[in-house]
């Protein structure tokens, strides 16, 4: 379970949380939405320690994700620009993360087919176009089979192929019982995917919920109109 | 932990372009300066001084740059179980290292080819090496502090003017001004300041020219054989001290 509490966090006059609490339970997928620069991204950051509050604690299974950063190991994290040393091929990437950790991907191979990425392993990150250095990030963020997933888009510049089978192994991972946090601007996916959504515009969380529970509160059938009817 | 990140920090940076510009900027000066020149004494202090120019400004465009090129990489490394600390060190150590081995190795080359071991040349390539962590450590501080790519780089060679030319200027204008002053021993200790002309001092009075510099020299013939260790010491200080604000601002920084 990871759980915010009153976080506070401005950016120069710009204040952003002001005593933020939310719940992300175990085993539950669950979808960031919200408007651009509504502070979704470093949400996902504060939950990732790359931000730090002001003010506030990150417990990951009722430890404090700042003081202790072993628990990172429970997480993967897929950005939504990937990037690593440009000279370093994707398999030095992969070795090097795999010293940082100081484990051995056990879905290494799975998960190089599954992103089709096989012929690509010995090339640069330089030399690699956008999608593929996506898959990269999908590749090392899925590899450690870490129970908990935290996603900043992670289809977007994929092709759709990749993204239907990423997707795919999303719902099987779901199913397995992982944790998953995504931010998402594409709601047939987010329906497709999410248990719960977490809505925030200018820092404030507007609803927390199941997806049911926003259709019956709003009123609305289909997620995208619910969705606008949280923003009006 | 650090040093597994050294160790592939290192590796993407020796296989970089920049490493192998700075390899082969070094290598084809030192032979210049050698081959063309006739006085070995002269090529050294030749090739020190190019390197007190362009050694400063090479770290802190590299250090700099590779900072904002890697900072998706930075937060990415942030995510997996590793100290902000351990982070920055190996950050540090991989750019000053590369600058290092880049520098030392392609200047060492020629001289070894055309003079063979030779200890003048080789004390004063490890005296110029000395400013590489001092303005690494800068070059990391200034990115950190500065947001915006665009300005840190500007920053970036303002400072490196400023170490490189401008603080000569500013001691010679207050020379000129205080002239019916005795300001030798104030004079001295704003030049022993700069970490860069000190390097210089030290290389002037290691190779026997210390007559070139006037009072300055003489009075620090006193203290010839204590130089070296000065000049190693001072560089540590600077850099220990860049490195320590960093690290400040590297463990609250948003990433």
């Amino acid at each position: 379970m990871i759980v915010l509490e009153n976080i506070h966090k401005s950016f120069g006059k710009r204040r952003l949380f002001e005593g933020l609490n939310l719940v992300f339970r175990e085993g539950r997928t669950t979808a960031i939405l919200g408007p651009n620069a509504s502070g979704k991204t470093t949400l996902v950051k504060t939950i990732l320690g790359l931000v730090i509050p002001e003010k506030g604690r990150v417990m990951v299974n009722g430890k404090d994700l700042l003081k202790d950063v072993s628990y990172h190991r429970l997480i993967g994290y897929m950005p939504q620009i990937p990037e690593f040393p440009e000279n370093l091929t994707i398999r030095e990437i992969v070795h090097m993360v795999k010293e940082l950790r100081g484990e051995d991907p056990k879905r290494l191979e799975e998960l190089v087919d599954l992103l089709m990425l096989s012929k690509e392993l010995d090339k640069r990150f330089s030399s690699l176009s956008g999608g593929t250095r996506q898959k990269v990030g999908a590749l090392l963020a899925l590899i450690f089979d870490q129970p908990v997933l935290v996603l900043d888009e992670p289809m977007v510049g994929l092709d759709p192929i990749t993204a239907y089978r990423l997707k795919s192994f999303l719902i099987k991972e779901k199913e397995r019982g992982k944790t998953i946090i995504y931010i998402s601007h594409i709601m047939v996916e987010v329906e497709e995917l999410a248990d719960d959504i977490v809505f925030i515009t200018e820092g404030k969380v507007v609803f927390q919920g199941s997806v049911e529970d926003l259709k019956n509160s709003t009123g609305k059938d289909r997620l995208e109109e619910a969705v606008l009817c949280l923003l009006s | 932990m650090p040093v597994k990140l050294i160790k592939y920090e290192l590796y993407d940076l020796i296989k970089s372009k920049w490493l192998l510009g700075i390899f082969f900027f070094y290598l084809s000066v030192a032979y210049a300066f050698l081959d063309f020149g006739k006085d070995t004494t002269k090529a050294i202090i030749s090739h020190s001084n190019l390197a007190l120019i362009t050694l400063p400004l090479f770290s802190l465009l590299l250090s700099t740059i590779y900072f904002y090129n890697n900072k998706n990489f930075i937060s990415f490394v942030l995510t997996q179980p590793v100290k902000r600390l351990w982070l920055f060190l190996s950050i540090f150590i991989s750019l000053s290292l590369s600058l290092i081995i880049g520098f030392l190795l392609g200047s060492f080359l020629p001289f070894y080819y055309l003079l063979g071991i030779d200890y003048t040349y080789i004390r004063v390539l490890l005296l110029n090496a000395f400013v590489i962590p001092i303005f690494t450590s800068l070059g990391i501080l200034l990115a950190l502090i500065e947001e915006d790519r665009l300005k840190g780089v500007g920053l970036a060679l303002l400072v490196w003017l400023i170490f490189s030319a401008l603080y000569d200027g500013l001691l010679l204008y207050i020379i000129i001004l205080f002239s019916d002053y005795p300001i030798e021993k104030f004079v001295i200790f704003l030049t022993l300041l700069n970490p860069i002309d000190l390097i210089r001092l030290t290389t002037l009075m290691d190779t026997g020219l210390h007559e070139i510099i006037g009072f300055v020299g003489k009075w620090l013939l006193k203290y010839s054989d204590k130089l070296f260790m000065f000049s190693a010491l001072l560089s540590s200080f600077y850099s220990l001290l860049f490195l320590s604000l960093g690290s400040l601002v590297f463990r609250k920084k948003d990433f």
